[in-house]
């Protein structure tokens, strides 16, 4: 994993003994915890930017989960959600996953369930994590290409080779070597694959 | 009309003459009536004129009357008609909503209870979960899962609590104290009136027996027994053919208890159905609560009575109600 702490878990529900006890319970198997009793309090203070997933209880005073799932969403917030209900209807669940919940849970819930969705939110959101640090790196990489550089890196993708490259371009097969060489360095490619693989997206999207 | 009294004149008129065939008491009429026709032969090609004045004593004052009153009346039988017909229509719509505002507070009921008690349930489960795997640790962590065992304790007493505290809402000790003698038949009566539009729909005619019987009740909970026992007869008569469908109802005065018995002639119910049909959220309907045949019994209790159902010897269910005499006064 990335980050050296274990990935959070935010807890939120508005019962004190429902969040002691839930909190006990996914602490057992190595995750951290942090609960909410309000969940105003945890839209403004929480941390963003950690690696874990969110536990939204239904049914609370002043603010509906739901609606502090949609909030969550609007405002791109990555981690998984995990909605709990005590009395799930189906325009709930509905309604739950079409605002982009990761799970729908009932209460009460038991233990194995609750962990396994939890371990496998935590999987999901450490990939797609790595997913955009990747996409995020490969966009700044291929900002720092000459446009001559993009060019050649075009004709790469495109299956030409050096030799064709030159003429397409009108410059000597010497010059494109230099180009491919330099681009290879500046986009911290291993192999022609690997450009391939990590660069097609772009140079597509820029044409 | 003889000739000498007619008050019509016939003539025949040839380029200006004329003859006369009938002279008649044309009168002094202001208002002229006549007719006119040439005859079709080419050698008399004469015009037949016929001709009458009117005067108002002429017209035929007490038969335009008596039309005049009898369209009117036809026309205010048939506006109060509608206007009875509408005001039928909204007391069923009142009655709808009314059975449409109490399913929704039940509702709204449910799903406060089932919040009640999942939460110390929940508490509970995940508690006693999270000791067993603290217990499973090594080593066992011995002072966090006896805490944890402590608060489920601690939670189970709660939902004990909300269990407690439902009861006490819902049992209603104060019923016997409101009781007054109320006609069963009359209670019928109203059930029945409440209920016709489902009667008509269903096709179903109900034999009232012409026996009564005053007995001692809550009339709105009396009502609402009577209600849910033939509501649910007339939904159990929908699941047989329309011609076969029978419902009985029967008032009668036994041995210091007044007696209601409804019998339809529907499917009966199931063996293993019928020992369990008081027992509360009990249901085999589609959506049921299983709360109206439960309520009905501690009602009927609550009144000093009794709710008992059978099936019938040849097909249906019969429900029996029984309620104590009103002391004659």
């Amino acid at each position: 994993m990335n980050s050296p702490l274990s990935p959070l878990i935010h807890l939120i529900d508005d019962d004190e003994a429902v969040r002691e006890s839930l909190a006990l319970l996914i602490g057992t198997v190595g995750l951290r915890v942090q609960a909410w009793a309000n969940p105003q309090e945890f839209m403004a203070k929480f941390d963003r930017s950690s690696i874990g997933a969110i536990v939204l209880d239904v049914r609370m005073p002043g603010i509906s989960g739901l609606t502090v799932l949609e909030k969550l969403i609007a405002e791109d917030v990555d981690q998984p959600v995990i909605m709990l209900t005590g009395h799930g209807t189906v325009e709930m669940c509905r309604r739950a996953f079409k605002s982009g919940a990761a799970e729908f849970l009932e209460k009460p819930v038991d233990d194995q369930q609750l962990l396994d969705t939890l371990q496998a939110a935590v999987q999901q959101h450490v990939r797609s994590r790595e997913r955009t640090h990747d996409d995020r790196d490969a966009r700044e990489r291929y900002a720092r290409l000459s446009a001559r550089e993009r060019e050649v890196l075009g004709l790469i993708v495109a299956g030409l080779t050096n030799k064709e490259i030159g003429r397409a371009l009108d410059v000597s097969p010497r010059t494109v070597e230099t180009h491919r060489a330099s681009l290879f360095a500046k986009l911290g490619a291993e192999s022609l694959a690997q450009l391939i693989r990590r660069y097609a997206a772009l140079v597509e999207g820029s044409t | 009309m003889p000739q000498e009294t007619s008050p019509v004149r016939v003539m025949l008129e040839y380029k200006g003459q004329q003859f006369v065939l009938q002279p008649g008491h044309v009168g002094s009429g202001w208002w002229r009536f006549d007719f006119r026709k040439r005859l079709a032969a080419d050698s008399q090609p004469f015009d037949v004129v016929a001709m009458r004045n009117l005067d108002w004593t002429d017209l035929p004052w007490l038969k335009m009357l008596g039309w005049t009153l009898l369209t009117a009346a036809a026309l205010a039988a048939l506006l109060s008609l509608e206007r009875q017909r509408a005001e039928r229509r909204r007391a069923e719509e009142l009655l709808r909503l009314g059975q449409v505002a109490r399913l929704n507070t039940l509702g709204e009921l449910a799903a406060g209870i089932a919040h009640e008690l999942n939460q110390p349930l929940t508490a509970v489960l995940a508690n006693t979960q999270a000791a067993g795997r603290l217990l499973d640790d090594d080593p066992p962590q011995l002072t966090t899962a006896r805490a944890a065992m402590q608060r489920a304790a601690e939670q189970a007493r709660r939902a004990s609590d909300v269990v407690g505290r439902l009861r006490r809402v819902v049992e209603r000790p104060d019923i016997a104290g409101r009781l007054q003698p109320v006609s069963l038949e009359a209670a019928v009566r109203n059930a029945l009136y409440l209920l016709e539009p489902e009667l008509r729909r269903l096709e179903v005619k109900p034999e009232l027996g012409s026996t009564t019987a005053t007995i001692l009740a809550e009339p709105v909970a009396l009502e609402q027994i009577i209600h849910n026992l033939l509501s649910n007869a007339l939904q159990a008569l929908a699941q047989v053919p329309a011609g076969t469908r029978t419902l009985q109802i029967e008032v009668h005065a036994i041995a210091g208890k007044g007696e209601l018995t409804v019998r339809d002639s529907g499917p009966g119910i199931a063996a293993d159905v019928l020992s369990r049909l008081f027992e509360p959220f009990f249901t085999t309907r589609e959506g049921g609560l299983g709360l109206g045949l439960s309520l009905c019994e501690s009602l009927a209790s609550g009144m000093g009575g009794t709710l008992v159902a059978s099936n019938h010897a040849s097909r249906g269910a019969t429900f029996t109600l029984q309620l104590p005499l009103a002391p004659a006064a």
